[in-house]
């Protein structure tokens, strides 16, 4: 086990660091990319601490749904390939459900203040 | 002035003794198939600004499927479009690909403000006699009204084209993404019958249009997906949620509202808009923005281009995934 900091409080102080003394000092293109690896960091600090329960809640859907065992990455592959063969047909009120819920997961880590996330959510 | 500003400013000394004044030559950062170039000089003791666009000349990161848009077809729509009134710059000066510049073009340079974000402020416009979204409608309607019969080599590109398109590129990366897969898959499904074909601007949304606060619409830029096809491609893409710049109850550009865009449209056009169609190419321009970040991602992991921007964007994918979920299973015209 490694002594403090944490992984997360580690990200939280590049974070700061790139807000409070960085970002003021760039100008342009070199501003916009620090704005994006300020970004980057919180996408991957959500994900932290949100990934394991949202996978999990997907694969028990995705097994629920095609009715086999597998990992997460096996069974989207076979979820796109059931509805490329129409073996699942897209009117399907499950299919559809997992698929809301699945991406409001995804976004929840990846952009969790874009508009069509928050009308979803709000709906 | 390193050689290639040398070259620039010989080849517009060439065309016009004025040139000798140019004092400042930039390159813009960005673009992926063409380069932009301002070039400053000064005229009558003021400052003037003149722009290059011509195909990229270093490491190119060419899709052969699908080469960039000939800068030559470019100019000639651009001046198509200039003689039927669309806010456009003025074509100046053309250079082949046998110059020491390569094929190219040089236009006006037109003020304005073309940054999304900006223009959605509520508070952008000074001038609130000006609908931005009825602009847009009486100049998308101009845009496909250019008769390209006597313009050459102009591809055609309709529904089903476009789709296979971009389910190729998607398909291409090996990636299970459902609701990809569902969107393609109702697509599939959905594709409106074709009709006479149009000139279509490709690229028409808030970001490659420049506004004014008094005047609103200055000019329409980035004509290089321009291709003849379905007139509701250019209606629908405006209104990709992508586009609004998170001001989603402004389904056009983030600024308007759609009956004034497509009343204008259909005022000036005489075209009937079908409310299946836009559904179509609503999904499909939702899709292909999707795909388009996958592929702006694809240029890191290839090594074409190390920036951070370009590997974060991947992420932005899945705000897509929202927008077609929601366009395809809910009702589909907000206001």
């Amino acid at each position: 086990m490694n002594n403090p900091p944490s992984k997360e409080e580690l990200i939280i102080s590049i974070i700061n660091y790139i807000e409070n003394d960085v970002i003021s000092e760039l100008k342009g293109q070199k501003r916009f990319h620090a704005h994006v690896a300020k970004n980057s960091l919180n996408i991957i600090l959500r994900q932290l601490s949100l990934e394991e329960e949202n996978n999990s809640k997907e694969r028990k859907r995705l097994a629920e749904i095609l009715k086999i065992d597998g990992d997460l990455k096996e069974l989207n592959r076979i979820l796109c390939e059931k509805i490329n063969n129409d073996e699942i047909n897209i009117k399907d009120n499950d299919l559809i459900d997992h698929l809301y819920k699945t991406t409001m997961e995804k976004l929840s880590i990846d952009q969790p203040n874009y508009s069509g996330y928050l009308a979803e959510k709000n709906n | 002035m390193n050689k290639t500003e040398k070259t620039i400013k010989d080849f517009l000394i060439s065309k016009d003794g004025k040139f000798n004044s140019i004092f400042e030559i930039d390159k813009l950062p960005g673009g992926s198939s063409n380069e932009t170039w301002i070039i400053k000089y000064n005229n009558t003791s003021q400052e003037k600004k003149i722009v290059l666009r011509r195909h990229f000349q270093g490491m190119r990161n060419i899709d052969n499927k699908y080469p960039p848009l000939s800068l030559k077809i470019e100019s000639d729509v651009m001046m198509a479009a200039y003689e039927a009134k669309v806010p456009v710059p003025k074509v100046l000066y053309s250079t082949d690909s046998n110059s020491d510049l390569g094929e190219g073009f040089f236009m006006e340079f037109i003020d304005g403000v073309a940054l999304g974000n900006k223009i959605v402020d509520e508070n952008f416009l000074k001038n609130k006699d000006v609908n931005l979204s009825e602009q847009c409608g009486l100049y998308l309607s101009k845009i496909h009204s250019i008769n390209y019969q006597k313009l050459n080599n102009i591809q055609k590109s309709e529904a089903a084209d476009e789709l296979v398109k971009y389910k190729e590129i998607y398909k291409n990366y090996n990636l299970s993404i459902p609701v990809f897969d569902f969107s393609i898959k109702w697509l599939e499904e959905n594709i409106p019958i074709n009709i006479k074909p149009y000139l279509l601007h490709g690229d028409f949304r808030n970001g490659n249009i420049l506004m004014s606060k008094t005047s609103g619409v200055k000019s329409i830029l980035d004509w290089e997906l321009l291709h003849l096809g379905d007139p509701h491609e250019d209606l629908a893409w405006i209104c990709v949620n992508s586009w609004r710049f998170g001001r989603i109850n402004n389904p056009v550009g983030g600024f308007g509202k759609r009956k004034d865009f497509y009343n204008s449209y259909e005022k000036n056009s005489g075209f009937k808009i079908n409310k299946k169609s836009l559904q179509f190419w609503e999904v499909l321009g939702t899709l292909k923005w999707g795909i388009m970040c996958l592929k702006m991602y694809d240029a890191y992991k290839s090594g074409y281009d190390k920036s951070v921007d370009r590997a974060a964007i991947g992420r932005r994918s899945s705000e897509t995934e929202i927008d077609l979920l929601r366009l395809i299973t809910k009702e589909f015209i907000d206001e």
